[in-house]
């Protein structure tokens, strides 16, 4: 019998459809090997557009007047408007700090972090280009910004960001990210100054140099520590890098690079020099990211965290081999490396091995069930943006804006196995089954009344025991928690 | 211990605690002693929180990080105006200080150094157990965190738990009887959940430190209570626009010294055989950086306070400033290696043997410092 893609659905994307007849895994890949041949037709999938409208038309009165959305600035970048912010001042001007205070944490803390929330989420459930919607994840995780205060506002253009440039090569990718506002912003490189720049000894800026975003680009983007790279070369990259500034003041979160900043003393990186004044700034960094880039520890990097993320917590080094040699010889295109690893995926043997992060997991919960995401969960009267998918995230402890460190949230099992967070799991589920209920959905009338028959429950890759078990012990009304909560559902 | 006891916490603030594993361990107890960890994470800067009295050197190096009000302690060294209460228990020879120590990592990497921070190895991800958990598991006692993850400092071959409140309501008991039916043949997720940890807890939205310190305190109080308590804050990462007398770093060492009084001001039973200490990944850079902030560096400093100290004191074998004297003319050497420290402690809160200590607890330490402040 030929095999469905119900496994890989659920290994390599967002899991499948219950009230939609299984396809063949030939198909799926065959699919999926399109959707990356043609990045473009993902790229341009803005969804994120009629999503906002969506949005703002169900915001009423003031929030309406202050929650306004997304804009694109002058250079086309997605921001969020001003209005919050004028608003803010505003209040601040006539003297009423509190109301100021509170407005500000309102916008700062909920809205663009609820939005991209949605987002995500919006996403995972209607794209037609579910691996690529995966990758896009994994990169964001990878590149992780999380500072709510500073460098959330511009955080929507950088997943954008990250989204168009991630099916192209890796220093493209990581050029993009570094030089980006929301990056500068989180890893503190938005005000370093070279020392011996014009704007130094002009006396116009008593800023230096700083090296928390240079030495994570060698830590966690590219080579690792294990490379061996020494504190010269940080000091080297964090000289690299400065320059960057963000322009802020017309709310729209520019990034220019400002030569006068730039130091231009002849820096020594991995052997290499980069020289050049401030006019050279810019081209030395692309120089710096490809030469970053060409190594085999950062391909290797790149591969062993994408065969983590998909298919075990601890890879086979063949596979990590297979990838790394495709990011070598294709000279960094990610594209091809993704081609690999879909080959690998698609001659894997069937086996739940892989824990999914509450995220994933929550995803493919109302994927499977055919539950669309707008109606989401109400946890809390007192607060309206918790009622939504963001709540949810909070709760099950990954809500994707607030990891607490640059090196994002956990790839293995280890960091999400505490009997607090499988707890989470069992709630969540439990309460999804109660309020799905309200939904018309066929699949839902169906579970309520007769369970689920054999033939749904393949679809779950269920040992016989747990089937044994689903089919004969447990009530209609419990088949949903139990379902997601089992070892092959909490697992892909 | 009912679990209901226990309440809240937030993502950025966390706690554990330790109890009598067994009736039998209880009996023995009331030896022993209670450790506080405070887990600092992002690299707590000691030039900061105990500044050497080497004003013209400092004032040079790191003008906008200077201190210019502080508290006195030594001869030697000063003390924060943030840590107000530290200071109040060092007037009643309650608290004390190492300085220039750390755990011997140079990488200036804080997952690699957190790693080993928490795991009490020399090397990143070469243990699979958490020293303060190897130390709990040689007195029998077994952890309960407060948070959504198990921290690695507390996990050991011995069972762990953890708890934090859940805004869901609690699932009805067929269906958690229906999972747990699932999970019985998985070798990982088999043993996991009982109906204690479903009790419904009403959530604490202030996530405050100082709220989680007094309910540590509280349940350490308590007869049979835990041992250890753990909680964990960050952000002392501040590479740029780090203050001094106030500003990011000050506010962080405010958090400190509020868990500090916290901590005491409910636990008067408890406290005079209780040592709270902190443990960060590594200090910062003895110059400041181009954005009035610090850099990832080497040695820091610790800081401990509770009735178990008798002697106030700030040991140190304090290694100097000047640009030759420091670790790759950036960073204060470490002079005291921090597992000697928190061995000590570990030594005289739970009579554990320095050569268990040295075999179990840190391997590869030499464990022969005596802190010298136990009375």
């Amino acid at each position: 019998m030929e095999k469905t893609a119900d496994w890989i659905m659920r290994r390599a994307g967002f899991g499948f459809n219950l009230t939609k007849d299984p396809i063949s895994q030939k198909e799926w890949v065959e699919s999926t090997r399109e959707s990356l041949e043609k990045p473009e037709l993902y790229i341009k999938d803005t969804r994120f557009k009629e999503f906002d409208q969506l949005v703002n038309s169900k915001l009423k009165g003031e929030e309406a007047q202050y929650l306004s959305g997304m804009v694109k600035s002058a250079n086309g970048s997605i921001v969020y408007r001003r209005t919050y912010q004028d608003r803010n001042t505003k209040l601040r001007d006539a003297g009423d700090i509190k109301a100021a205070n509170r407005i500000w944490n309102t916008y700062i803390k909920t809205r663009p972090l609820w939005a991209s929330s949605h987002r995500r989420f919006d996403f995972a459930m209607n794209t037609d280009h579910d691996f690529l919607n995966r990758i896009w994840f994994f990169w964001l995780n990878y590149f992780t910004v999380a500072d709510a205060m500073v460098s959330l506002p511009c955080v929507p253009d950088f997943q954008e960001t990250i989204r168009e440039k991630m099916s192209g090569s890796m220093e493209s990718l990581v050029y993009s990210v570094i030089t980006h506002p929301a990056m500068l912003a989180y890893l503190d490189n938005n005000s370093s100054v070279g020392v011996n720049s014009i704007a130094r000894k002009k006396g116009w800026t008593k800023d230096g140099v700083n090296e928390n975003l240079g030495r994570e680009l060698l830590e966690l983007y590219t080579l690792k520590p294990s490379f061996g790279y020494t504190q010269d070369d940080v000091n080297g990259v964090a000289n690299v890098l400065t320059g960057w500034q963000i322009q802020d003041w017309d709310g729209t979160y520019q990034v220019v690079f400002e030569p006068n900043r730039h130091e231009p003393m002849s820096q020594k990186i991995l052997g290499e020099s980069y020289t050049g004044s401030g006019k050279m700034g810019k081209s030395k960094l692309k120089r710096l990211v490809r030469h970053l880039c060409s190594y085999s520890a950062t391909g290797v990097n790149v591969s062993f965290r994408l065969c983590q993320h998909f298919i075990s917590d601890s890879p086979n080094p063949d596979h990590v081999r297979e990838l790394s040699q495709i990011y070598d010889k294709d000279k960094g295109d990610l594209s091809k490396v993704y081609m690999g690893l879909l080959e690998i995926l698609d001659r894997l043997p069937h086996e739940n091995s892989k824990f999914l992060n509450p995220e994933i997991w929550t995803y493919q919960c109302f994927k499977t069930l055919n539950l669309k995401p707008f109606k989401t969960v109400s946890l809390n009267n007192h607060n309206p943006y918790a009622q939504n998918i963001d709540a949810v995230l909070d709760e099950m402890g990954m809500l994707h804006g607030l990891a607490a460190q640059p090196n994002g949230w956990p790839e293995t099992e280890a960091g999400w196995i505490s009997n607090e967070y499988l707890d989470r799991r069992l709630r969540f589920s439990s309460y999804f089954s109660g309020f799905v209920r309200g939904y018309k959905s066929e699949v839902i009338h169906l579970l309520n009344d007769n369970g689920l028959n054999k033939f749904q429950l393949d679809r779950f890759n269920l040992s016989p025991y747990n089937m044994h078990i689903l089919q004969s012990k447990v009530a209609n009304e419990n088949i949903i928690p139990a379902l997601f909560c089992s070892p092959e559902f909490l697992r892909s | 211990m009912k679990r209901r006891d226990f309440i809240k916490f937030s993502t950025t603030a966390a706690a554990a605690y330790t109890m009598g594993h067994s009736l039998s361990s209880f009996a023995g107890s009331n030896d022993i002693g209670n450790v506080v960890v405070i887990l600092c994470r992002g690299g707590m800067d000691g030039l900061t929180a105990i500044q050497p009295k080497e004003r013209s050197r400092l004032q040079k190096i790191r003008k906008s990080c200077y201190i210019n009000t502080p508290l006195k302690l030594t001869a030697d060294f000063d003390l924060h105006p943030k840590l107000r209460n530290f200071k109040s228990h060092w007037g009643s020879q309650n608290a004390a200080a190492v300085h220039a120590t750390g755990f011997s990592y140079f990488g200036r990497s804080h997952f690699d150094g957190q790693n080993i921070m928490e795991l009490g190895a020399y090397k990143p991800y070469t243990m699979s157990t958490g020293w303060l958990g190897r130390a709990m598991e040689l007195k029998n006692l077994s952890s309960l965190a407060l948070n959504l993850p198990t921290p690695i400092i507390v996990t050991s071959s011995a069972g762990n738990a953890n708890y934090y409140p859940s805004r869901f309501a609690t699932p009805p008991k067929a269906k958690v009887e229906a999972i747990k039916e699932l999970w019985a043949n998985d070798p990982v997720l088999s043993g996991f959940i009982d109906e204690t940890t479903m009790s419904t807890m009403n959530p604490d939205p202030s996530r405050n430190v100082k709220k989680l310190a007094k309910e540590v305190a509280r349940q350490m109080s308590l007869e049979g209570g835990p041992k250890v308590g753990f909680i964990e804050y960050s952000g002392f990462d501040t590479h740029a626009t780090q203050g001094a007398d106030n500003g990011h770093q000050a506010k962080h060492l405010q958090k400190v010294d509020d868990i500090i009084r916290a901590f005491s001001s409910q636990s008067k039973s408890v406290w005079k055989k209780t040592v709270i200490v902190t443990v960060t990944e590594f200090g910062r850079t003895v110059r400041q950086n181009g954005s009035q902030g610090t850099d990832h560096g080497a040695a820091s400093a610790i800081l401990m306070a509770g009735g178990l100290i008798k002697q106030p004191k700030v040991i140190a074998d304090w290694p100097g400033l000047e640009d030759k004297e420091l670790h790759e003319h950036r960073d204060l050497r470490e002079t005291i290696d921090a597992r000697d420290v928190y061995g000590d402690i570990l030594h005289h809160a739970f009579d554990i043997s320095k050569a268990q200590i040295r075999d179990v607890v840190f391997p590869g330490s030499k464990q022969k410092l005596d802190l010298g402040i136990w009375g």
